[in-house]
């Protein structure tokens, strides 16, 4: 607790006006601080938007175009070429299927964690802890040779599984802490009525931990979209996700700023809708630990 | 009959765990212990086929005598300690806007939930053209208040203060997040009865705000200063590791020399340096911290 002295308060009038300039100080220092955030987190955001209608000419203009005649050229650009399409595909495809997979294997382990006492459990909660604190760095090289000797390269399947070892010790360690919370008294008696250990966990436990499903999902399905390294790597030429294919527009002598941006756009502007929507859940799966200890 | 239940209660568990452990031993632990492996070979490019022979330490040896090893090194050292640090701060401040009396609260917390979704790549990118040196809005805007123009991604110091600034601004939001939860977190009545006992605004934050916002900070640096010593996108996307390798992270490094050089022994020993760093950060957070991580 806190131990501060007990202070008279101020009551001479000249003071008191003291204390309201202060306060109208910290009013403005507030508002001003709120528009300058503001300001530096909408400007790239709009200017990643804005300039995938702008014509390539206004990129190399100064003072910068802010206003221009849009153009849907990019757009058609990009949707006319095949290339990005598949990539686009591949995208998709592979990061609902990490999605998936992740939390399917994920939520049954976080359960079994969570609710059951058995010999072993501290050894895979201890493997699931060190194997989050290895970077993706580091398995890329390994991932590269063996998925060389196995087949797996250039296959979406391959790039599906290194992405869910990515994410796996993650999910696992989200996930348990929403289980935690459900008590297990609902558990027990849904088990008195009948109700198999499957049936508890697939009818009770998933339909009560909804909001912590939703953050893992977002967060590992975010982070699969959004992910360069392995793509770079592990892909080939038609397994390619969106980012590889972003990547190839820069290092060439002249940049197509506006198809850049617009497929930089199709990237991101689901991602910035899907996070709105599910804002809550999110916030919660990003703060889990940060608010216990 | 009972004893078949028996068995089956006891054995229901590891069936549960059952896909987990299997997809870390396959995909996590084989391959971690495959690149130690590596990291203790040769395996040059026009021997490819022949596989890889034991070497002993030869690769950490080279490694340590290299410049490029200690030039990243450099790097990541200045990139975690300003980026860090800048990000905490900054991350702060919002966390207390956020938290503090405001209109439309929730709408700007909105608005900094969104770079959470962004790939780093595309902000790099992104800001590859507003960092131009010739048309960015960058220049412009340092324009405007009479700062001369500076060529962010092709000079020093400044390439390394470009991946700074646009590291900041990505993952500030994140960190805002996470520590306006730990505020939130703290009872409205401590500060109601310090008030009361005639505390100041400074007072407060520090002997209230600070000590139980301890578990949000251990989060919010951890995670900081893992992903900036990992950092490969950036480097990549915005500077391409230059100008002279001065951009180059640890894990651009192992990158180039996996599969522009080809020597992926030597990529898989520099990996190795980069989780033991890892490693190291983690737990001397948690020793200064001073707080429990449980599962």
């Amino acid at each position: 607790m806190v131990t501060v002295a007990r202070r008279a308060r101020p009551v001479v009038s000249r003071l008191h006006s003291f204390r309201l300039s202060r306060e109208l100080l910290w009013e403005v220092l507030k508002y001003s601080l709120a528009a300058v955030v503001l300001f530096c987190l909408l400007l790239p955001i709009y200017w990643i938007l804005s300039s995938s209608i702008k014509p390539q000419r206004d990129f190399f203009v100064n003072p910068p175009a802010f206003l221009f005649a849009p153009t849907a050229a990019n757009y058609q650009q990009a949707l006319s070429d095949l290339q990005f399409l598949t990539y686009l595909r591949n995208s998709i495809i592979v990061s609902l299927s990490t999605t998936v997979v992740t939390l399917a294997v994920a939520s049954l382990a976080a359960h079994a964690l969570a609710r059951y006492n058995f010999p072993g459990n501290k050894v895979i909660a201890i493997a699931i802890l060190s194997a989050r604190l290895v970077p993706g760095a580091t398995m890329i090289m390994p991932y590269y040779v063996l998925f060389r000797w196995y087949g797996l390269i250039n296959t979406i399947p391959g790039l599906v599984l290194a992405y869910v070892g990515f994410s796996l010790p993650f999910a696992c360690w989200l996930l348990y802490g929403f289980f935690l919370e459900v008590p297990s008294e609902i558990e027990d008696s849904a088990r008195m009525d009948g109700c198999s250990d499957f049936g508890v966990f697939w009818r009770i436990v998933l339909p009560l931990t909804r909001p912590g499903l939703a953050a893992a999902a977002i967060l590992v399905f975010l982070g699969t979209w959004n992910e360069f390294l392995f793509a770079l790597v592990l892909a080939g030429r038609d397994t390619r996700t969106l980012p590889v294919y972003l990547a190839t527009f820069i290092g060439e002598r002249n940049v197509f700023w506006g198809n850049l941006f617009a497929v930089a756009s199709v990237m991101v502007v689901p991602c910035l809708i899907l996070v709105l929507l599910v804002q809550r859940s999110l916030v919660r799966g990003l703060t889990a630990g940060a608010v216990k200890g | 009959m009972p004893n078949v239940a028996r068995i089956r209660r006891k054995t229901l568990p590891y069936t549960f765990v059952a896909p987990l452990a299997v997809l870390l031993l396959v995909v996590n632990f084989y391959p971690i212990f495959y690149s130690l492996q590596l990291s203790l070979s040769h395996w040059p490019v026009d021997r490819f086929l022949e596989g890889p022979t034991f070497a002993g330490l030869d690769n950490y040896q080279q490694l340590l005598r290299s410049d490029r090893l200690w030039g990243s090194v450099s790097f990541m050292g200045f990139y975690v300690l300003t980026s860090v640090s800048l990000t905490f701060v900054l991350g702060l401040m919002v966390a207390l806007l956020l938290d503090s009396r405001l209109p439309a609260r929730g709408l700007i917390r909105s608005v900094v939930i969104l770079p959470i979704a962004m790939a780093p790549l595309v902000v790099a990118l992104t800001w590859r053209q507003l960092m131009d040196a010739d048309f960015g809005v960058v220049n412009f805007g340092l324009g405007l208040l009479g700062i001369p123009h500076v060529a962010w991604l092709s000079t020093l110091p400044w390439a390394r203060f470009a991946i700074v600034i646009v590291d900041v601004w990505h993952e500030v939001p994140f960190v805002g997040i996470v520590l306006l939860a730990g505020l939130q977190a703290i009872p409205v009545e401590l500060y109601e009865a310090a008030r009361i006992d005639g505390g100041n605004r400074w007072r407060l934050f520090r002997s209230i705000t600070l000590p139980l916002l301890r578990p949000a900070i251990l989060v919010a640096c951890v995670i900081l200063t893992t992903n900036a010593v990992r950092m490969f996108d950036l480097s990549y996307a915005l500077t391409s590791g230059g100008p002279f390798a001065s951009t180059e992270t640890l894990a651009f490094f192992a990158f180039d020399q996996a599969f522009q050089a080809f020597n992926l022994p030597l990529a898989a020993a520099v990996s190795w340096f980069v989780l033991a760093l890892n490693l190291i950060i983690t737990i001397v957070f948690v020793r200064i911290l001073n707080v429990r991580i449980d599962l």
